[in-house]
């Protein structure tokens, strides 16, 4: 048996254990995405970094056994900030097409993560509760869902109404706007309909006019 | 020359009193709006219709749900569409728990620190206070959640109707949430119409509300002078004349050259007759105040009682009769109309002309502050000099202001006083 003390609160955990294994024994969770249960772990998504005391760097708690008299802190600004940059740089690389994904609507276990600690550039659509079948621009209606910042869970779909974007652009519209084309819409209806609270937005302002050109 | 510049809180926007004082007396008062210019009706124009309701909404985070619904109305009235009996009974039940929301913001957390000698409530260790304005709020809240999807910002209310019909047990939830919190209603009225109000005069006594003859006007067409002379809302530029003063971004009003109020005191004075029966019998309590511009306090708190016993028979007849799920349904038409209701702050209008494609070619919104501005300038010149000299004048004076509960915008909140003595 090893004694450890997570959060403040001791256990005897079983040696070899993973700090992970350990957390969970005292009911704390600490978030994972490439981590299975069962199989070796890979850690490779850094997203489980935790902080051991006399040990410099954060380490991935999937993967690193516990040992005597050993101190863990599982939420710190530091682990915030190197949790919020691993989900950065898998959103980056992320074809992000969540209204036409089945995962959309609170079961998209990086979206939650990415919701949790502050990760820009998150669409609507991955709020909305319409399946992709049911998705506005499925039906022909625009929706400006994918070029919208999340946040309010979708609610004006909730509501029989196609969200206008009053939350502001993404970071990516580019990207969104050639989402909602391929739906068959113009751009210049797409930005007709996002300048209504948008247009105000300096970025989104010339984004417009370049392409109207 | 002599400065003084003080800021002051708890108005909501920007707005400033100068007071000009030369050899002792009084030279000039001027009420400022300065309020940078906001341009809602010039970008409104040329959108679509069905985009009006959501841009006005953004005028105010206060009284937006009164202001969606206005803009509704006049759309409605200029595609001629009419809206269903269970329509118009939804928006009232919208209107009532706006008025709830903002009458019971307003008079606790602006007005009651006045009198209870503290700077802001929560700093107070008032907590059954805190606690009763809570649970009101929350109550209104609700009641606008249901029926419109969100408590600010509303959603679900467009031309034509709701697009979402609120279901009876939300009609029974709302109903118990009202009739738990009716009797915090009655002790707010208690405690604002016992409150010692100064004694100000106004030297203006013209006032207009809604009035339709059946009941407490919160919606119609009928705007009323003074309970004696009525006219058609639609021909408001007739009788209300606009103008401009240099110093202020608000227009001002005037009927037949004068300076005249709206709000809760004005419709209670044209309207009293068609309170709820507890309301209308508490109304004797403070009668004399109601010439009085500090009348608007009880008056508000008599009116969200009123909003309670309207909301809570509305909601019986619903949930008795049952709720019928109803699509809006109607035809884009070219035309001009006119809509109006009684906001928390008084009289609202919206304007739009459409063209053939409901695109909007006009637009034009008079706020009840616009409306009260000359009337808070009047009062205030009147009785600056009763203040002149004596130390808590900045006090008084906005005491006065504040009574009017005027809604410079939506986003900051500071009162800027200047005396300028030479
Ligand atoms: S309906 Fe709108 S918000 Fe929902 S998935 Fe489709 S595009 Fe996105
Ligand atoms: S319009 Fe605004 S609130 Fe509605 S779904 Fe879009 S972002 Fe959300
Ligand atoms: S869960 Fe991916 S590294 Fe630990």
């Amino acid at each position: 048996m090893t004694k450890v003390t997570i959060d403040g609160k001791e256990l005897e955990a079983a040696e070899n254990s993973t700090i992970l294994e350990a957390a969970e024994k005292l009911g704390i969770s600490i978030p994972t995405l490439c981590h299975l249960k069962g199989v070796s772990p890979g850690s490779v998504c850094r997203i489980c970094v935790v902080e051991v005391e006399k040990v410099a760097r954060l380490v991935p708690s999937c993967s690193y056994p516990v040992s005597e008299g050993m101190v863990v802190k599982t939420e710190s600004r530091r682990i915030r900030e190197a949790r919020r940059a691993v989900l950065e740089l898998i959103l980056a690389n992320h074809a992000q097409k969540c209204q036409s994904c089945n995962m959309k609507g609170g079961q998209c276990e990086f979206m939650k993560l990415s919701k949790e600690y502050w990760v820009e550039g998150l669409p609507v659509c991955n709020e909305c509760k319409l399946s992709p079948q049911a998705c506005y621009l499925n039906r022909g209606v625009l929706c400006l869902g994918p070029i919208t910042q999340l946040g309010c869970d979708g609610i004006c779909i909730t509501h029989g109404y196609s969200c206008q974007g009053c939350r502001g652009p993404i970071k990516h519209v580019e990207e969104g706007i050639k989402i909602i084309e391929r739906y068959g819409f113009k751009v210049g209806d797409v930005l007709w309909a996002a300048r209504k609270y948008s247009g105000g937005s300096r970025y989104f302002d010339e984004l417009s006019r370049s392409l109207e050109k | 020359m002599n400065n003084i510049s003080k800021q002051i809180s708890r108005v909501v926007g920007h707005c400033k009193l100068e007071v000009d004082v030369s050899e002792g007396s009084v030279k000039d008062v001027r009420f400022n709006i300065n309020e940078d210019s906001r341009f809602f009706e010039a970008f409104m124009l040329g959108r679509r219709y069905d985009d009006v309701p959501e841009i006005v909404t953004r005028i105010c985070g206060t009284c937006n749900a009164n202001h969606r619904i206005t803009s509704i109305v006049a759309l409605e009235n200029a595609m001629g569409v009419k809206a269903s009996e269970q329509t118009e009974l939804l928006r009232k039940l919208v209107i009532n728990g706006s008025l709830i929301q903002s009458h019971m913001l307003h008079l606790y957390l602006l007005v009651l620190p006045d009198y209870i000698g503290a700077d802001d409530l929560f700093g107070s260790g008032k907590t059954e206070y805190v606690r009763r304005l809570l649970n009101l709020k929350r109550c209104g809240n609700r009641m606008v959640e249901v029926l419109c999807g969100r408590p600010i910002q509303l959603i679900d209310a467009v031309v034509g109707g709701f697009n979402v019909t609120p279901s009876i047990r939300k009609i029974e939830e709302l109903l118990r949430i009202l009739k738990e919190t009716r009797e915090d209603a009655v002790e707010s009225f208690h405690l604002f119409s016992d409150l010692k109000l100064p004694e100000i005069e106004s030297p203006e006594k013209n006032h207009i509300s809604l009035k339709n003859g059946s009941e407490y006007a919160l919606t119609g067409r009928t705007i009323s002078l003074n309970g004696e002379e009525e006219f058609e809302a639609g021909k408001y530029k007739a009788k209300i004349a606009e103008t401009v003063v240099p110093y202020s971004t608000s227009k001002r009003c005037r009927i037949n050259g004068r300076s005249f109020y709206v709000g809760a005191r004005a419709r209670i004075r044209i309207n009293r007759d068609f309170l709820a029966d507890e309301s209308k019998s508490l109304v004797s309590s403070f009668e004399s105040a109601l010439d009085n511009p500090m009348g608007n306090i009880p008056a508000k708190a008599a009116e969200v009682l009123h909003c309670y016993d309207d909301s809570i028979q509305i909601l019986e007849g619903l949930a008795s009769k049952g709720v019928k799920e109803e699509r809006p349904k109607f035809e884009i038409k070219s035309g001009e109309g006119v809509g109006v209701t009684e906001s928390t702050r008084g009289t609202l209008i919206h304007h739009y002309v459409l063209d053939d494609k409901g695109f909007v070619k006009y637009a034009n919104i008079i706020t009840p502050t616009t409306f009260n501005c000359q009337h808070i300038e009047d009062t205030l010149r009147s009785n600056v000099k009763k203040f002149l000299g004596s130390s808590d004048m900045v006090f008084q004076l906005e005491r006065i202001i504040r009574a009017y509960d005027p809604c410079i915008s939506c986003a900051s909140h500071f009162l800027d006083l200047t005396v300028r003595r030479r």
